[in-house]
């Protein structure tokens, strides 16, 4: 080894280093190099000569190309306008629309200047399905309505509800055509509760607002009813009332991190957590609380996801209090493949005798091939397997279960009670292959076969036995604000009954 | 119809009834209207009428009138680039195409004057007004008297005539004493009066000389939070921040790249006479490696160019060498044959143009090495180091480490939503002189050779296994599972009628916004990082003297997004031609059987 050899080893970024970096963060940087022109170190069998950019393959030739001046104009003059849909109110300062901007205020401060922006917008989704999912075979019209409403009035400050007045407890207005119990005829589920509610805002703006004095730090916060989705919703998906902060955008010279962030959080009521349920079965949201921790971590070109968490039953349900640790790692390789590797574990409960209901590990490992159209053209792989009870830490029972993510053969429509697989990863494994394409980004198709194989006994497990599926998707928008999907679905599950279902939905966005 | 359904439920829940008080409560409290709120429009009119049909923007060519020295360094900044930017124009159109609810976002910040004055977004850049054209203006900052954030380019510019108060870091002193003595100084502080026109009042504004100034338009979130800049990210956790070194100090400082004071002199010029001759002059070049690729007879701005229009300019074939001697000489001896457009009939014409696409050149080639001073003064390149002494028939493994030397922010830094590139090139020459192994080399198109290659695509060249790329990618999830590389940070996969409106969730708190994020691979603020190579054995065939030569590449756009937006030839062309090579050399040495 050469002497002269500066030596650097990559550290190997486990959970414990991930929790660890906080401190590493605070960790005086190396000293500074100065800004001044020097001469490279080297090993010592290498001598400096005279640089010659010709050593170099050529870059693109131009020769052949003539100046066109036609395509020279359209940069400029060929700009068309594109039709856009607003949202249903808009009060204030209107997202993204030309104009003068009215004068700020300074009501929280003049280095937080408060500038009005109050909109209500979302989507409606209305399907048609004829579903089989085993138990009974239905065809229904049904229909569910999305408002967002939100009103943000500083840069970093706001406030954002989300109402679905046609749905509750996971039943949509609907309309039962064929099949199931002729007597419903049609349903309003109407609905006042608010699905989230909550604050979002920056300390670190507050402070400078309030004390008229910059702070040297950000720490972006947000408390109350409050959606959050972590590792593309495979660990959390799901609304509970709490509060989460982050210490934002550090980065580590020394474990040569490009970018990281830490969020904390808590919750206190509406924690949906599959491991703690009440006598009947049934998810117990409320009387569970959650103490969390998530790192996201740029590096090694690609990045981690990682966290900890402690699911705390309250009374009744403290035997069912258990622990989740989470890891990801995502990368690209190659020119060839896109890679997600996840494990959560779930330990630390216990049930004094009960049976279990979180415990055991998960494995995905996601993949998708890079083809030459590597932007809509995407075939896929997606592998699982389940041992015991994995639980995400946190799931919406309108969240599907913790395979949701691995095919959509996994994945019911929010809607019309569209059959899917067994998505609980309860001692099960299997996967899903398939393949996406996009066309030109403008409308999609998806074809994919999954498979849930069991493992151990059937007093274990949720899925009576081994489960395959073909399902395909297609969806296109049909203007600026609707949009047309339909989906299908055939599978045959081993000593029980086969799954059937195909759905039509149109969807306005506005 | 069950209306037994209808029940307990449809009572408002008591949260609801919370935030419904509170929203009502906000805007009791504050005005909400722009046209009410804003004491420049008239109640009940459309706010842009009266704009449009005033001149409350001045073009930064009038304050060129008494401060030339500023306006020169500021007519080829990237600033001045930001309206007639190709690739901008290039890209807001996809982005608008794909994504319609962006709408104005891009153009708030590019072309800051045009948006207030209610341009529309698909305007023809020579149906802008002069001032719209000039992209980041003088009054784009002097203008703003507002202490704004993260409020993602929403800054509100007050309106005024050329006489109305400008806001700068100093204060007012020179122009109070300019006013006091105008005759002397030859200005005009009304519109009736005669002479150069100027603003009769200067206040101090805190903000612009610290670097919170360069937030609201540098640190950049679209709708659903999807962050398109993150220099204020890099910065607030950096050395630089803890030191008390600002953007400016570094940016519009004395030496490109490097906190090393600032130059002194007076800031305006009066028909000869000066005020405040010693006074700190902050360099409006704006240095950063950013570079035009636009036509170089619309940019830089030259007020000598103004004698042709915009369309003029671009059907002159510059790369042809019209305007040149040898060119001309050509045409007279009718060695060549060109069908010239009526407005470049006249060869008087098209040498006058020539010499101002040469002055244009000038200027482009010293913002060209006023990069490569900002990129080399940031950062250090130190190799090739050896794993063991080389070796005939044996595989030759070797390092350089990249240092950021920038205690500022990572390495690459910028406008993240251009996807800038910074990369190793590297190359073996053998004994022969036979270039026998490359990394970091491009393709036929000027990509280098990763998963966007057309020619590694087609299998016309090889994949480069070993290529060190410090590029940010943006990633988007599949439909299910993983994330892949993707040219916008949109998600098409959910469905394909993307809307940008504010997220569903907390996103400040989750990282990234749902299915969307940006990849990190950039080098933090003194920290290094090894590019490692290995040469397979059976290409170390010779004895004898090889050499490795090293440099890193700066480009400001990837070609594979370019096409992606439909640029022209022309601009691929360009953006190839103007990248730079940082820190370019070579070394040499021996490759000996092993004893």
């Amino acid at each position: 080894m050469d002497k002269s050899m500066k030596q650097k080893r990559t550290v190997p970024v486990t959970f414990a280093a991930g929790v660890s970096m906080a401190a590493c963060f605070f960790v005086p940087a190396l000293a500074a190099e100065e800004a001044e022109h020097h001469d490279p170190v080297m090993s010592e069998q290498a001598e400096m000569i005279e640089h010659d950019s010709d050593l170099f393959r050529s870059d693109p030739s131009y020769e052949d190309k003539s100046y066109d001046h036609e395509a020279q104009l359209q940069i400029y003059g060929g700009k068309s306008a594109v039709e856009t849909t607003r949202p249903m109110l808009e009060l204030g300062r209107h997202i993204y629309e030309d104009g003068p901007l009215q004068r700020s205020t300074s009501a929280w401060g003049e280095k937080n200047p408060v500038l009005h922006q109050f909109a209500i917008y979302g989507d409606w989704r209305t399907a048609y399905g004829y579903n089989d999912n085993g138990a009974a075979e239905l065809g229904q019209l049904a229909t569910r309505l999305n408002l967002d409403i939100d009103y943000k009035f500083t840069g970093t400050e706001r406030l954002h509800a989300l109402w679905r007045p046609l749905d509750q407890n996971g039943r949509f207005s609907r309309c039962e055509l064929n099949g199931g119990n002729d007597d419903e005829g049609c349903v309003v589920e109407f609905n006042g509760r608010l699905s989230s509610l909550f604050f979002e805002g920056d300390l670190g703006a507050i402070v400078s607002g309030l004390s008229d004095e910059y702070t040297s730090w950000d720490l972006p916060f947000s408390f109350g009813l409050m959606p959050l989705l972590f590792q593309n919703g495979v660990w959390v998906e799901d609304a509970f009332t709490g509060f989460a902060f982050s210490i934002p955008a550090m980065n580590s010279p020394a474990l040569d991190i490009s970018n990281m962030d830490i969020t904390f959080f808590a919750g206190f009521d509406k924690v949906s957590s599959g491991g703690v349920r009440e006598i009947n079965g049934a998810v117990a949201d409320d009387d569970v609380n959650l103490f969390g921790v998530t790192a996201f971590i740029e590096a090694n070109r690609g990045y981690w996801e990682m966290g900890y968490a402690y699911t705390d039953g309250q009374g009744r349900l403290d035997d069912q209090s258990y622990h989740n640790v989470s890891i990801a790692h995502t990368r690209r390789f190659g020119n060839t493949l896109s890679n997600s590797v996840r494990v959560i574990s779930n330990f630390g409960q216990d049930r004094r005798g009960a049976v279990q209901t979180a415990d055991g590990f998960l494995i995905l490992v996601e993949n998708s091939f890079i083809t030459s159209r590597p932007l809509t053209y995407v075939p896929y792989v997606n592998f699982f397997a389940g041992f015991d009870r994995p639980q995400s830490l946190a799931r919406d029972a309108g969240a599907g279960g913790v395979l949701k993510n691995t095919g959509i053969n996994f994945e019911t429509d929010g809607l019309t009670g569209f059959p899917k697989l067994d998505d609980s990863a309860n001692n099960t494994w299997g996967g899903a292959i398939g393949v996406e394409y996009l066309f030109s980004l403008e409308q999609q198709i998806v074809v994919e076969f999954a498979t849930v194989q069991v493992m151990e006994d059937l007093a274990d497990r949720v899925a009576r036995d081994d489960q395959y599926a073909l399902g395909v998707r297609y969806q296109r928008p049909l203007s600026v604000s609707w949009i047309f999907r339909a989906d299908a679905i055939a599978a045959h599950r081993k000593d029980d009954d086969d799954l059937y279902g195909v759905r039509m939905e149109l969807r306005k966005k506005f | 119809m069950n209306k037994g359904t209808y029940g307990a439920n449809a009572l408002l829940d008591i949260k609801f009834f919370l935030f419904l008080s509170l929203l009502m409560l906000a805007f009791i409290s504050a005005p909400v209207n722009s046209a009410e709120a804003d004491d420049d429009s008239k109640d009940g009119d459309d706010p842009h009428a009266e704009v449009f049909a005033s001149d409350d923007y001045p073009s930064a060519s009038k304050c060129a009138n008494c401060h030339k020295q500023i306006y020169d360094e500021w007519s080829s900044s990237s600033h001045a680039y930001a309206g007639i930017s190709p690739m901008f124009h290039k890209f807001e159109q996809t982005i608008n195409n794909l994504a319609p609810t962006i709408d104005t976002f891009c153009v708030r910040c590019h072309m800051s004057v045009s948006t207030t004055i209610g341009e529309p977004r698909e305007m023809p850049l020579w149906e802008r007004s002069q001032v719209s054209r000039e992209g980041v203006t003088c009054i784009s900052c002097h203008r703003v008297n507002a202490a704004y954030a993260k409020a993602n380019g929403e800054r509100r510019i007050e309106p005024g005539d050329i006489h109305q108060p400008v806001y700068g870091p100093i204060g007012g002193d020179g122009v109070e004493q300019v006013v006091a003595e105008k005759g002397s100084y030859r200005v005009a502080t009304t519109p009736e009066e005669r002479g150069n026109k100027i603003h009769t009042k200067g206040i101090k504004f805190e903000q612009l000389s610290q670097s919170e100034f360069c937030v609201s338009c540098h640190q950049v979130a679209v709708n659903l939070g999807i962050k398109l800049e993150v220099v204020w990210d890099q910065y607030r956790a950096s050395p630089a921040r803890a030191e008390g070194t600002t953007c400016q100090d570094c940016h519009m400082g004395k030496v490109p790249g490097v906190a090393s004071g600032y130059a002194t002199g007076a800031v305006a010029d009066m028909a000869g006479k000066t005020v405040n001759e010693n006074r700190k002059h902050s360099n409006h070049a704006f240095f950063g490696p950013g570079y035009p690729i636009a036509h170089p007879g619309i940019f830089p701005h030259n007020p000598e160019a103004q004698n042709w229009t915009m369309e003029d300019w671009l059907t002159f074939d510059y790369r042809a060498g019209w305007g040149t001697e040898d060119f001309e000489e050509q045409v007279d001896a009718e060695e060549i044959e060109v069908e010239f457009p009526e407005v470049w009939e006249d060869p008087g014409d098209r040498e006058e143009a020539r010499e101002i696409i040469e002055a244009n050149f000038e200027k482009i080639e010293k913002r060209k090495e006023e990069r490569l001073e900002v990129m080399e003064n940031g950062s250090r390149l130190d190799g090739p180091f050896f794993s063991s002494t080389p070796a005939l028939g044996e595989s030759l493994s070797f390092h350089y480490t990249v240092t950021n030397t920038n205690k500022g922010h990572n390495l690459p830094s910028g406008s993240l939503g251009a996807q800038p590139e910074i990369w190793m090139n590297v190359a073996l020459i053998d004994p022969d002189g036979n270039n026998v192994w490359e990394s970091g080399y491009l393709d036929s198109h000027g990509d280098m050779a990763d998963l966007h290659s057309l020619d590694v695509a087609a299998g016309t060249i090889e994949h480069d296994d070993q290529l060190f790329n410090l590029q940010t990618k943006f990633l988007t999830t599949n439909v299910k599972g993983t994330d892949r590389e993707m040219y916008l940070p949109v998600n098409f996969d959910v469905d394909q009628l993307p809307f940008l409106r504010p997220a569903a969730q907390p996103v400040t708190v989750m990282n990234h916004p749902p299915f969307v994020r940006m990849e990190g691979r950039s080098i933090p603020p003194l920290g290094n990082r090894d590019a490692k190579f290995k040469v397979p054995a059976e290409l170390m065939s010779k004895a004898g003297t090889y050499k490795l030569a090293v440099r890193l590449r700066s480009r400001a756009e990837p070609i594979y997004f370019m096409k992606f937006v439909g640029a022209t030839a022309d601009m691929e062309q360009a953006m190839n031609e103007w990248m730079v090579d940082i820190h370019p050399y070579s070394v040499e040495f021996e490759v000996k059987a092993k004893n």
